[in-house]
């Protein structure tokens, strides 16, 4: 496989550091000029194909928003209020993805808007 | 309160404090956290109301003793994050990962051009050294934080002009809520914040969910309270007393938000007394008397199939009038349910009903990523009954006897240009009442209407805005048939 090392952003520093180019590598020309084709069978990504997967609670918790906003990233200091429609329904998917009942299940009103990805990650943490 | 008191609190209020409890670290193992005791919360919170702008009006205990219950000691994080919630947030010097170079050239929406953010930086060192300060060399910082790019989004000059080099590292939670009360126990929290305000409507979007003006949620600046008056004219020896107050108790339950069931996962009632009344011995036509009895009612619910997620919300209310002698005798009630609807998919192919589309994206600007569109629109549609019977019209009332049930679709579309001049917002509503009994005409309402923002300045609260609004058809509840047009210009200055 190949390696491409990115360009280092530093003022001054060099352009290329790989050394199988020969020419400056420069940014646009590392920009697709089109997208790549389907293959026969591929599904769409969608909240239904997304499982459970090993990454932290921070990452789950940021792809579970992910579904419902444009913003691309979602980074871990944006409140979670702008991001999604509604709490509850964010509440309804923490409950179901991480099988959270009884004495542990987010209730009602219990996600705040002006909560961080982070902070939520962080309290799902405390309540797994 | 003493001197001593106040230095304590002006010490807890400023940032010198924090080292001292070294509440940015994560409680040592095996030290437990330091704690302030419910009386310490209440006066440092009242403190902070009084010196902050910010929070007058608010009850920052009563919102510490909903969030945690009622406890006869506090953590320290739970009392100042709830004034500051970056309060433990701390920088950290630590390498960032490597951001990758190749942004496209043209500037998107809502991004700043390389030039501009060297220009804007360039001013900030000549700060710098007008204030005796170091030159900081933040653009050196934004490269080797960001890159070289040929623009920037508002979030990583915020992140440089705050941080330079340093990375945040964000609080994390103490602790979790307390659960909700269940059972009768927000009956009885119900009384025990009663709410006396000068009518139903009177209260914010948080205290009465039955309120069916939800497209702009009420602050606390725009609640009025009740009022008692009295006035004398000398010169014709007159009198006036004027009464206009309600009592609202709501209450509320909530439970564990969970799809496809049958209970509401929110449910309020908010039952209420309001009087207004006018008595004067001048002319009579000035009197007013009504007494209405309501109770409000509310109720959310999550559906789920597949990648659609829905909510549906119920609001209902029923009132009673009468008059003060209780002559008079009218009942009435009003029905909507409303559902909202979104397809969970990838970033940006989102599309409901009831919440807002984004349909030319932009780089949000504002901290809160809320400008986040140049073109939105909202689709709304709900089913509206409505139901009333006059019995008997009290002697100051201007109303008809009668009887009438009448229900139907209402759908409301909404576009906005958050961006064009200061905003522009486009709204269409139709709706359409099917009588059963009652009158049998006018059964169609057709309202279009248009806001324009010319010209804001939020800092000092002016602003230029124009409003255009055509109806047609017959009024809610009094069903008076209308066709009129209102261009309106609102100044504030």
């Amino acid at each position: 496989m190949k390696t491409v090392v990115r360009a280092d952003p530093r003022p001054g520093a060099k352009t290329n550091q790989n050394p199988g180019r020969r020419r400056p590598v420069s940014p646009e020309m590392n920009l697709p000029s089109k997208a790549k084709k389907r293959p026969a069978g591929a599904q769409a990504l969608r909240y239904s194909a997304f499982q459970p997967g090993p990454g932290s609670t921070l990452q789950q918790v940021t792809e579970l928003i992910s579904v419902y906003t444009h913003i691309d990233p979602v980074l871990p200091e944006y409140t979670v209020g702008s991001l999604v429609p509604d709490l509850d329904l964010l509440g309804a998917d923490i409950n179901e993805h991480w099988g959270l009942k009884g004495a542990k299940a987010f209730w009602a009103g219990e996600i705040e808007a002006t909560w961080t990805v982070f902070y939520l990650a962080g309290y799902i943490d405390l309540k797994k | 309160m003493n001197t001593l008191a106040v230095r304590h609190w002006l010490a807890l209020l400023g940032a010198s404090w924090i080292p001292l409890l070294q509440a940015g670290d994560p409680p040592a193992t095996g030290a437990p956290e330091r704690t302030l005791s419910s009386e310490e919360a209440r006066q440092y919170f009242k403190m902070v109301e009084t010196l902050n702008p910010k929070f007058q009006g608010v009850d920052l205990f009563w919102q510490l003793q909903d969030r945690y219950g009622e406890q006869a000691s506090y953590p320290v994080s739970e009392v100042i994050t709830l004034v500051d919630p970056g309060a433990l947030d701390k920088m950290v010097d630590q390498p960032m990962p490597p951001v990758p170079t190749g942004r496209r050239k043209a500037i998107p929406f809502g991004a700043f051009s390389h030039d501009e953010v060297k220009q804007y930086f360039a001013v900030l060192g000549e700060k710098d050294l007008a204030q005796g300060k170091t030159r900081v060399d933040r653009l050196g910082a934004l490269y080797q934080k960001y890159g070289e790019q040929p623009w920037y989004t508002a979030r990583e000059i915020r992140d440089i002009e705050k941080n330079l080099l340093r990375t945040v590292q964000l609080a994390a939670p103490s602790g979790v809520k307390p659960r909700p009360p269940t059972g009768w126990r927000p009956v009885f929290r119900g009384f025990h914040c009663i709410k006396i305000r000068s009518d139903w409507t009177d209260l914010l979007a948080s205290e009465d969910r039955s309120q069916t003006d939800t497209i702009k949620a009420k602050t606390m600046d725009d609640l009025v309270g009740a009022k008692l008056s009295y006035s004398r004219d000398g010169r014709n020896h007159t009198d006036t007393l004027s009464i206009v107050g309600a009592v609202i108790v709501p209450f509320t339950w909530r439970k564990d938000v969970e799809y496809n069931q049958l209970k509401p996962v929110i449910m309020s009632v908010a039952p209420s007394v309001s009087v207004d009344k006018v008595d004067t011995n001048a002319d009579p036509k000035n009197e007013v008397d009504y007494v209405y009895y309501r109770v409000g009612l509310y109720g959310k619910w999550l559906f789920k199939q597949g990648d659609f997620v829905s909510t549906v919300q119920m609001r209902a209310a029923y009132v009673y009038a009468t008059d003060t002698s209780g002559n008079g005798r009218l009942s009435g009630g009003e029905f909507d349910v409303e559902p909202q609807m979104i397809r969970r998919g990838t970033s940006g192919e989102q599309f409901s009903i009831g919440f807002k589309n984004t349909l030319i994206p932009k780089i949000p600007v504002k901290e809160d990523n809320s400008d986040d569109s140049l073109v939105d629109c909202q689709i709304r549609a709900w089913i509206h009954a409505e139901i009333g019977d006059v019995q008997r019209s009290a002697a100051k009332w201007e109303t008809v006897d009668g009887s009438f049930i009448r229900a139907g679709p209402t759908v409301q579309m909404q576009l906005n240009f958050p961006e064009l001049l200061r905003g522009v917002s486009l709204t269409s509503k139709y709706s359409y009442l099917q009588p059963f009994r009652g009158p049998e005409r006018h059964n169609n309402s057709l309202k279009l209407s248009a806001a324009f923002t010319l010209a804001e300045n939020e800092a000092q609260g002016q602003k230029i805005s124009l409003t255009a609004e055509y109806l047609k058809g017959s009024l809610i509840l009094s069903k008076q048939y209308v066709e009129t047009t209102t261009v309106g210009l609102s100044l504030i200055y």
